[in-house]
């Protein structure tokens, strides 16, 4: 059952064309929906979910919504 | 209806105070605007805002009867008829009602919005 | 009268008490836009050669840019400028908050500080009321109590800028503070502050500042407003802050960690912005008109003490790099280190060097008066901080920065004593980011980060890569975001919410009246970069290639944990990038301006 929203943010978008927001299963780890995307995980800064900063370990539940949100010029 | 703030969302920026300013005297000026922020540092740590609810009573007091209603409701000083007695300043019970160096009028919040659209906090709101 | 500008130039002899006005020239408006851009001119044209920095002939800047104080997103930005008691070379340091916009209010565009007062003093600026006030009951007060004192003498809506003993007692990398935590924090701005007696400067104005065309001028910046609160990156941005990056860092392995043995802390659940903001932050706290906050004002419950922050930088220097790993620890050192007045970056930098010294037996007990260094005690942290801002015992040392305590300690510890050009290395490890570690050591004020960032750059085009196009990318940002500093603006709207840089020119037209492309904004950003190329080499004797080298462990210790485990960046190929970049810049191979390329730039008053 796909019940997690995952949702690009910015530059990403560049390297996931056409799948700026898409859904997909829960269960997985965070890191391994950035794997499946083809995107490479340091393009990834800060994973957001339900709003909430997670680690790319964190494995996601029914009805999560992910923001994957690029670092474009650091600090 | 009036602005109201809700004071927790502010971040203390004053970018309402120069939206304010510009509409209202076309001037970048946040000593010309008609709301306060009233930052508490160090401790508590907090911003305050001070607007005004249309209480009318600065109109009342107004010794010319030169601080009529906008369309919006809004109480606002008609600057030419003014006498600059600051009686509306004195009797601001929210300390709301402006003055500045520049003008002989005092000046209050008409209700233009400028504020609630440019705060990006959600801090400021009209109802 | 100039539009976007105050106006005029503020001098203070603080030698002799005497202030003068001037109107803002024209043509330095022209030429360097404003903020660092005055700064640089300034301190060139009018700091004699060899001058002690922290003596009689240095000259201490505020300035302000055509954007601060107006209707564009950040625009709260001041440059503090002056030859630097760090490092010896050409330092600026700007800060967020309401200075620079109260200053524009006030009719100032440049303010500048000449000689060295008899006492204590702080500079009063009312409009045009300029007085120069007894500060001998403010001295020695910690900046945050200071500043609350001098607010509640004085006004609300008075703006202030303070040091703390940090500054008084002429550490080297002492800060100026402004708006209970927001710092102007680098290579020593603070000590020159103090040299000259200055405990503060304490402005108002009530004056407006006249743009050429206000309805264009408003459309502008509010569809730059309108972007920003739109972005995607809004939320998570105002949410965490530049903590936000604590998490991304450690996981790119450039979170100097152990005084930058590694760039992976394996302790940071209790230091992750995330955790910052459920266990700590009271209120999100933002410089003049910026629509994206990040100032995370704290409470720490464990300490009872507030504070602005814990930002990245902070985490990363009071937290990994000396291994302290609860939030509430790094904030307790933040709160000392910003009401004392000194620098968090390299303040822990200092500490984290002693402690790898201690641990390596290269000091010992009886260097510190009895100290026992380990990383990972906040304890020990803690002492230190105020030994250095206090110059107390070992902390005398310290206080003159990692180069200067390098030489003191001696053994192999020049190799491991984090700086470039004397100025402490800033919060990314860069031995898997070559592009990042070549922005170090061509920063124009030494190991800062800020003037070009490249480490996003670096994971593009594959991290190990050594090539021209990583050299193109940090002259690139190397002029974009120091031409911010011009404007007397933020970077981070555009670097973190992604606001298009195609509002600039069209806004700075609609504000200036002067019709500029952004390459031509460009032009002067190249400009200031190789005038403060030139103070370098002016300043220092010998300047060239050399000071450009990061420390030996950049390109001889390999990373010793994490994702970026067994890396670094060889003495060769650092060699390449220098050469590649120095080309590209239109430098000798000495990293030195050619006649050529200052022709170019209309600098030819520099005498190279």
């Amino acid at each position: 059952m796909k019940n997690v929203q995952v949702t690009l943010v910015g530059l990403l978008k560049k390297y996931a064309p056409g799948q700026s927001s898409l859904t997909m299963e829960a269960g997985q780890t965070v890191m391994e929906v950035i794997r499946e995307l083809g995107l490479d995980p340091d393009l990834v800064a800060i994973v957001l979910v339900n709003g909430r900063q997670k680690f790319k370990s964190y494995r996601l539940r029914d009805g999560d919504r992910v923001k994957l949100v690029p670092m474009v010029g650091g600090g | 209806m009036h602005l109201k703030a809700d004071s927790s969302k502010c971040t203390g920026c004053r970018l309402c105070q120069l939206a304010c300013s510009l509409y209202l005297f076309q001037e970048n000026n946040p000593k010309k605007s008609c709301l306060a922020i009233v930052p508490q540092f160090p401790d508590p740590g907090v911003f305050g805002v001070r607007t005004c609810t249309q209480c009318g009573e600065c109109a009342e007091v107004c010794p010319v009867e030169c601080i009529p209603q906008n369309e919006k409701g809004a109480y606002y000083i008609d600057a030419d008829e003014c006498i600059a007695c600051l009686e509306c300043v004195e009797v601001c019970p929210e300390n709301v009602v402006f003055t500045h160096p520049d003008d002989e009028a005092p000046f209050e919040c008409n209700l233009c919005g400028e504020c609630v659209h440019f705060c990006a906090y959600g801090a400021l709101y009209i109802e | 009268m100039l539009n976007g500008y105050g106006g005029r130039v503020l001098r203070v002899n603080l030698t002799d008490g005497t202030f003068r006005k001037s109107e803002l020239d024209p043509e330095l408006a022209r030429d360097y836009l404003g903020g660092r851009g005055f700064a640089a001119k300034t301190l060139y044209s009018e700091v004699e050669k060899g001058t002690d920095p922290l003596g009689e002939g240095n000259k201490l800047i505020a300035a302000a840019g055509p954007l601060s104080g107006l209707l564009i997103p950040g625009a709260g930005k001041t440059t503090f400028a002056a030859k630097s008691p760090a490092t010896g070379g050409y330092a600026d340091s700007n800060v967020g908050g309401l200075f620079s916009a109260e200053m524009k209010y006030a009719g100032y565009d440049l303010i500048v500080l000449e000689g060295v007062s008899p006492e204590p003093v702080y500079l009063f600026i009312d409009d045009d009321t300029v007085e120069l006030r007894d500060a001998s009951a403010y001295w020695g007060q910690g900046s945050i109590t200071a500043e609350t004192a001098l607010k509640n003498e004085l006004g609300e809506d008075f703006q202030i800028a303070v040091i703390g003993p940090g500054g008084e007692n002429l550490v080297k990398y002492a800060c100026i503070s402004h708006d209970f935590g927001r710092q102007a924090g680098r290579a020593g701005v603070g000590a020159v502050m103090g040299s000259k007696k200055l405990k503060a400067i304490a402005i108002h104005g009530t004056k407006s500042i006249p743009v050429a065309d206000v309805d264009e001028y408003r459309r502008i910046g509010r569809e730059m407003y309108d972007y920003c609160k739109a972005s995607d990156a809004w939320e998570v941005w105002v949410r965490l802050g530049t903590s936000g990056v604590n998490v991304p860092s450690n996981e790119w392995g450039s979170f100097p960690t152990r005084n930058f043995q590694s760039g992976y802390f394996d302790e940071i659940e209790k230091m992750t912005g995330e955790y910052m903001r459920e266990t700590i932050v009271i209120t999100d706290k933002a410089c003049f008109a910026c629509p994206c906050a990040c100032g995370k004002y704290s409470h720490s419950k464990k300490w009872d003490i507030y504070v602005e922050g814990p930002e990245y930088e902070t985490a990363a220097f009071l937290g990994a790099d000396v291994a302290v790993s609860d939030i509430e620890d790094v904030a307790y050192g933040n709160y000392l280190c910003d009401e004392l007045g000194v620098d968090t970056i390299s303040a822990g930098n200092v500490i984290a060097f002693a402690t790898e010294c201690f641990e390596k037996g290269i000091i010992t007990s009886k260097d510190t008066g009895g100290l026992e260094l380990s990383f990972g005690d906040s304890e020990v942290v803690f002492e230190l901080i105020q030994k250095i801002a206090k110059r107390e015992g070992i902390g005398d040392v310290l206080a003159e920065g990692v180069k200067h305590a390098a030489q003191v300690f001696g053994g192999d510890s020049a190799d491991f004593a984090m700086h470039i050009k004397g100025l402490e290395i800033s919060g990314y490890d860069s031995r898997n980011a070559p592009a990042m570690m070549l922005a170090y050591m061509t920063a124009d004020v030494g190991g800062h980060h800020n003037r070009a960032w490249a480490i996003t750059y670096d994971i593009e085009v594959g991290r190990d890569a050594i090539t021209e196009g990583k050299a193109a990318k940090v002259i690139e940002l190397q002029h974009i975001r120091p031409l911010m500093d011009c404007l007397g603006t933020c970077r981070l709207q555009w670097v973190e919410l992604g606001m298009p840089l195609d509002y600039y020119a069209p806004a700075m037209q609609a504000i200036t009246g002067v019709g500029r492309s952004w390459d031509d904004l460009l032009h002067i950003a190249e400009r200031v970069w190789n005038l403060t190329r030139a103070f370098w080499v002016r300043e220092v004797d010998g300047f060239g290639r050399e000071w450009d080298y990061p420390p030996p462990r950049w390109y001889t210790d390999p990373v010793t944990t994490g994702p970026t485990k067994g890396k670094l960046v060889a003495r060769e190929d650092v060699d390449k990038l220098l050469d590649m970049y120095y080309r590209q810049r239109g430098w000798d191979g000495n990293g030195i301006p050619t006649q050529e390329k200052l022709d170019q730039l209309d600098l030819d008053f520099v005498g190279i």
